[in-house]
């Protein structure tokens, strides 16, 4: 048999433990993978699936406490586990590469990029110096880095998230290594940098013949990239094949599962007409939000930044209005503008026909229980040293509810969002994050309220724990004809939940409608490339799902009107809300306008 | 996702030994401090020309000094003074702290940087030169040592609770109190206050172990707890003159403060462990 | 970067007003006629008057408070009760000798605290990191005026190796002037050490565990490479601000390690000054010691910028 049949990498039975005795956990029991020369395998697994301790098992690079308990890791003819420390010093680097998560906090903050990849020569002394900053140059450059000569110089502050990703992932092939293992690379980065970066590695490694193991929690997100997935829960592999076949036909349970906890528009809402009739519960009226404060001083510039920058929309009664954007678009600022959190600078809010941009405190504590807001951290929004029923029934205290009523509303309230009676005597850190958000959820509805704005309120749990928040929303909807504002950055989930549809990008709405017009047939070229950029698993007809590489072109604009190609430059005018239909609106530049900046 | 370790998890296994060890030696002290203020072998202030600088024995088990007072009873009795006076400088500076430090910390703005700055003043005096200095306007009374230790260590804590409120202040469950209708006041009593207690808790420990050594360093300097109190410093000044004929009595007071402060010292490190692994030192 | 040392400089001039306040304050919150204080015990109308006149008495507390700070700023901090020595030089001669003792502590505690923090740290758990965590705890139990006494009683009067007490210039005699400060810098630098390896274990177990580290690593790194040149100067840089903290109870250590070795030093000057009720030098010795601490941490920040480039602005 030639080397070439072989699978490079074949880690056989492996058992990860941490403690010992009766405090023993393993995190990883008796797995088993292969990955093949030039194959990118995916791994896939929530949360305490034990996807992460694979990967580091491979590198040896076990936190404290943590020992390879059983089993083999064969790299090429040679089993990892039994190396001692030199020689595996000598495999790390040199024949596996690797990509952290955090981009942020992956580079030295304390040496300059040069001085940092340089170190992955370390395994090498044939080459000169002179040999190795080519090779450094040539590396970044093919990363598309702007500027490699001064990159090298530069520390990692000065570079942004999805630009430091870059050159760890430089720095993780300077030396060709057979093998890359790139963990979440990049799960901290927006949708359209992490598009860039993931099709970058991808083109990268095919060219390099370099073989991938890419760990994610994002089913879609592998089955854009990778040739052959391996699903993990629990520390086990559940199963793993082909990506086409296991999305078509997955034949275990758990992966049934996690396929149909994806978001989807099939288990939306159907019919929006009725809802477009109802009058708005709030209408906000060029809305401005700015930080930061004005020197004094004249020759000190002013840092002023606009969060939100002019935004009008209504919530109507009973809807669900999705807003979208990446971070730094303005929409978690935006939502907490509505219910006064942060102070607006110039602009109008109307609750049930009452202006409330100009309230006093006292005026508005009155208004407050009508309008709640649920996060989207469940450690930070609960106070840890209160009890899940004094927490719900925190809001209720300024209620005109007695104190048997109040008791009352606190039970119902956990029933409403399906925790059981015995959840109410506990302390947050006692619950899993579902549990936490969903007192979150409960403190939100105790109430009674209008409006509720959810800030990412599903964007930190799992995605089959998610799915069940999702579905308990929208049965409260239905029972309560609650108005959410649904601020996301996830198109899956609005997809699901949204009735319409709001796009914004540095402060502005740049696209607005119902939902099928902004998802289905966008105009604005932000929203296409954000629709493109996002990995999607489409409902096959057979009860399977596929992997869909989607491609927008925006149709042309109205006449007078051109495409507001500019909205990239932070200095250009906004462009103009111009309505397409009576419902989808769409920012555009002025044909006129264009013409007179360029003349 | 990454696995998270729990990082309390290990800061405080290898604690465990020594705050055994702290809790043992700091309820030494205080049993000592406690018993000395009802019971001692001699009478501390009692005078006998007869057994002067005599070394440890059976009648003296630590020997007696200059004036023929018996070292033993002298050194439990300076344990009383010595818990006495920490303690209330520890409530004295806690007091003003975290008064300052919530107003700072809430008030944000002008009130803040008006606080910062005279705390900065503050703490640019060592603490003992800062309650020297305080000791001269009140004068050497058991009290004016208490106020300068208190105002002293008072800037320490103001910091904490100052940075602790910003803290929390930031925390999403703050503004969902706000959110409910709450008005500020009750939302700083209700949910910003109690998150403090911890670090209150350390640091009022380690305020407790800096007054003790202080409150030695001042009266070994003959400026703090003035005579006939006996205090382990005040016994180590005295024994100053007598190192090469008597040098037991430079010893047991020495040993004394030393295991009040390592009594005090593992206990706060333990706490800290507990309370907030990512300050354990 | 320059933008920054600007802002950074006038920030230290509020708090050196307020500093001034406070000295001038104290003296004015002693009870009694703040002449009398002045003068002290010396029975004199004539010399009262005069000194009343001298510090402007009937003006307002304002005015006063000008007119002595403008002395101040002039370098006139008075003359001393005691020997009628001009303030400030007599501060300056003594702070010469406390400088030499608290930066010869500092030299040796940051040497032996850096290395003992970063071994404790890339050991973590195991029985040395214990061990010294344990000893550490142990040195900042022990005050350092007992050290001091202990150090005499063994080195001076048992075995005799050292003098222990009085003081003799380094630059008269240099072995002799060194010998003199070996007992007073080993009793001062117990307590800075142990605060200081603490903090550089602590900082070190924090950047351990970045990701930066596993990342230097996973580059095939030697441990002993990745702790040095990765961990250690992201370590170090907070370090360096505990080490002007530290200089505070330095300086306030050394008033009482003087007086257990009678150093002619700043802090025995401070104590007699208390002593004698002398109280131009307990106002001068006060706000040199507030204006050194003040401008240590001012070059700590500004040289943070160096070990940690974030911060450069």
């Amino acid at each position: 048999m030639s080397n070439q049949d072989k699978p490079l990498l074949d880690v056989r039975d492996l058992t990860v433990a941490f403690g010992a005795g009766e405090s023993e956990s393993q995190p990883v029991r008796s797995v088993s993978l292969s990955l093949g020369r030039s194959e990118v395998l995916g791994v896939v697994g929530e949360s305490g699936s034990g996807k992460t301790m694979i990967s580091k098992s491979i590198m040896r690079l076990l936190p404290s406490g943590g020992r390879i308990a059983s089993g083999s890791v064969w790299l090429d003819g040679t089993d990892l586990t039994t190396l001692d420390a030199e020689s595996i010093r000598r495999v790390r680097g040199a024949r596996i590469g690797m990509i952290f998560q955090e981009p942020m906090m992956s580079l030295n903050p304390a040496m300059r990029i040069g001085e940092q990849m340089v170190e992955a020569f370390v395994a090498d002394r044939r080459l000169t110096p002179a040999q190795r900053q080519t090779a450094m140059l040539e590396m970044l450059e093919r990363v598309r880095m702007p500027d490699p000569d001064a990159c090298l110089r530069a520390y990692p502050h000065e570079f942004s998230g999805g630009m430091r990703q870059r050159i760890m992932l430089a720095t993780a092939l300077l030396m060709r290594p057979e093998l890359l293992i790139a963990d979440e690379p990049t799960t901290a980065l927006d949708v359209l940098i992490q598009k860039d970066v993931l099709d970058l590695m991808i083109e990268l490694v095919r060219d390099l013949g370099t073989s991938v193991m890419l760990i994610s929690h994002d089913l879609g997100l592998v089955a854009r990239y990778a040739d052959r997935v391996c699903v993990m829960c629990d520390g086990k592999v559940v199963e793993t094949g082909d990506v086409a076949t296991i999305l078509s036909s997955p034949s275990e349970q758990y992966t049934k599962e996690l396929l149909q906890s994806l978001p989807a528009r099939d288990r939306g809402r159907q019919s929006t007409d009725e809802i477009d009739t109802n009058k708005p519960v709030m209408k906000v009226i060029d809305l401005h939000v700015e930080f930061g404060r004005r020197r004094l001083l004249p020759w000190l510039k002013s840092r002023i930044v606009r969060a939100v920058d002019g935004v009008d929309f209504s919530l109507r009664r009973g809807e669900t209005l999705a807003v979208v954007g990446e971070s730094g678009s303005g929409k978690t600022t935006l939502g907490r503008a509505l219910l006064r959190l942060v102070e607006t600078t110039a602009g109008s809010v109307e609750f049930d026909g009452d202006e409330i941009s100009s309230r006093s405190a006292r005026q508005l504590r009155n208004l407050r229980s009508r309008m709640q807001i649920v996060y989207q951290d469940p450690f930070s929004s609960l106070d840890p040293r209160m009890r899940v029923e004094q927490i719900v029934a925190e809001g209720l205290r300024l209620s005109s509810l007695t104190g048997a009523d109040r008791a009352n509303r606190v039970r119902e309230t956990l029933h409403d969002v399906g925790l059981s009676p015995e959840m109410a005597r506990r302390y947050p850190h006692e619950l899993s994050g579902g549990q936490r958000q969903r007192v979150s959820i409960a403190r939100a509805i105790a109430m009674r309220p209008d409006v509720i704005v959810t800030d990412e309120a599903v964007s930190a749990l799992d995605v089959t724990v998610q799915a069940r928040v999702l579905t308990l929303l929208q049965t409260l909807q239905e029972r309560y004809g609650f108005s959410y504002l649904f601020i996301t950055h996830d198109i899956g989930v609005v997809d699901q939940v949204a009735d319409r549809v709001l796009v914004m990008y540095r402060g502005r709405v740049v696209e607005s409608g119902n939902k099928a017009e902004v998802l289905d047939t966008p105009r604005h070229p932000y929203t296409c490339r954000l629709l493109e950029a996002v990995p999607r698993l489409e409902k096959t007809t057979d009860g399977g799902f596929r992997h869909s590489n989607m491609r927008f072109d925006p149709p042309p604009p109205p006449d007078g009107y051109l495409h507001d190609e500019n909205f990239l430059d932070i200095n250009a005018n906004a462009g103009v809300l111009v309505h397409v239909t009576e419902t989808h609106q769409v920012a555009y530049t002025e044909a006129g306008e264009r013409a007179a900046s360029l003349g | 996702m990454t696995v998270v370790s729990n990082p309390a998890a290990v800061y405080t296994t290898t604690a465990m030994p020594n705050r055994r060890l702290g809790e043992f030696l700091l309820a030494i002290i205080l049993i000592t401090a406690l018993a000395g203020s009802l019971y001692t072998p001699h009478d501390p202030l009692a005078l006998d020309y007869e057994s002067r600088l005599l070394p440890p024995s059976s009648a003296h088990l630590m020997g007696t000094d200059q004036f023929g007072r018996d070292v033993l009873s002298r050194t439990m009795a300076a344990a009383g003074t010595s818990v006495i006076v920490s303690f209330f400088s520890v409530l004295v500076a806690v007091s003003f702290g975290l008064l300052l430090g919530s107003i700072a910390g809430y008030a944000g703005g002008w009130t803040d940087r008006l606080v910062g700055l005279f705390l900065d003043a503050f703490m640019a005096f060592p603490g003992i030169l800062l309650a020297l200095g305080i000791m001269t306007i009140i004068g050497p009374h058991m009290y004016g040592i208490v106020l300068a230790l208190g105002f002293a260590y008072m800037p320490n804590v103001a910091r904490i609770v100052r940075s602790t409120v910003l803290s929390i202040r930031e925390k999403e469950y703050v503004e969902a109190s706000k959110a409910l209708g709450n008005s500020e006041a009750f939302t700083v009593v209700r949910h910003v206050i109690p998150q403090c207690i911890s670090p209150l808790t350390v640091i009022a420990t380690a305020i407790f172990g800096g007054a003790v050594l202080s409150e030695s360093a001042l009266s070994f300097l003959g400026l703090g707890v003035p005579p006939p109190h006996p205090t382990w410093g005040g016994m180590l000044a005295d024994a100053r003159q007598y190192m090469s004929i008597a040098p037991w009595l430079s010893i047991f007071p020495g040993v004394a403060i030393t295991i009040a402060l390592l009594g005090v010292n593992l206990f706060g490190d333990a706490l800290r462990d507990r309370f907030d692994p990512r300050l354990a030192r | 970067m320059i933008a920054f040392t600007i802002k950074r400089l006038l920030q230290t001039v509020p708090t050196l007003l307020l500093v001034a306040v406070m000295v001038f304050t104290m003296i004015r919150l002693v009870p009694g006629d703040p002449a009398v204080v002045l003068v002290g015990d010396i029975n004199d109308p004539v010399i009262l008057e005069e000194v009343r006149a001298q510090m402007g008495l009937d003006e307002s507390m304002v005015e006063q408070f000008r007119l002595w700070f403008v002395k101040v700023i002039d370098g006139d901090l008075g003359v001393s009760l005691m020997n009628g020595e001009e303030v400030l030089p007599a501060l300056l001669q003594r702070f010469a000798v406390t400088a030499q003792v608290v930066l010869l502590s500092m030299m040796f505690a940051v040497a032996i605290a850096l290395p003992t923090g970063l071994l404790a740290a890339s050991r973590h758990g195991s029985a040395t990191d214990t061990g010294i965590v344990f000893l550490l705890v142990l040195s900042l139990s022990i005050p350092s005026f007992w050290a001091g006494i202990l150090l005499m009683l063994v080195f001076g009067v048992k075995l005799g190796w050292l003098p222990t007490i009085g003081y003799v210039s380094v630059v008269e005699n240099v072995a002799a002037g060194i010998q003199y400060l070996i007992l007073p810098v080993i009793a001062l630098l117990l307590g800075e050490m142990a605060t200081v390896t603490r903090m550089m274990r602590s900082t070190m177990l924090e950047v351990l565990g970045f990701d930066y580290i596993t990342h230097a690593r996973a580059k095939g790194l030697k441990e002993s490479t990745v702790l040095w040149r990765h961990a250690f100067p992201n370590a170090f840089a907070p370090t360096l601000t505990v080490l002007g903290l530290i200089l505070a109870s330095l300086l306030g250590g050394a008033a009482v390690i003087e007086t257990v070795f009678t150093l002619p030093g700043l802090g025995r000057f401070l104590v007699d000054g208390i002593y004698a009720r002398d109280y131009p030098v307990v106002q001068g010795a006060l706000l040199l010691v507030a204006f050194i601490y003040v401008i240590a941490n001012l070059v700590v920040d500004l040289l943070y910028p160096i070990f940690d480039p974030r911060v450069r602005l």
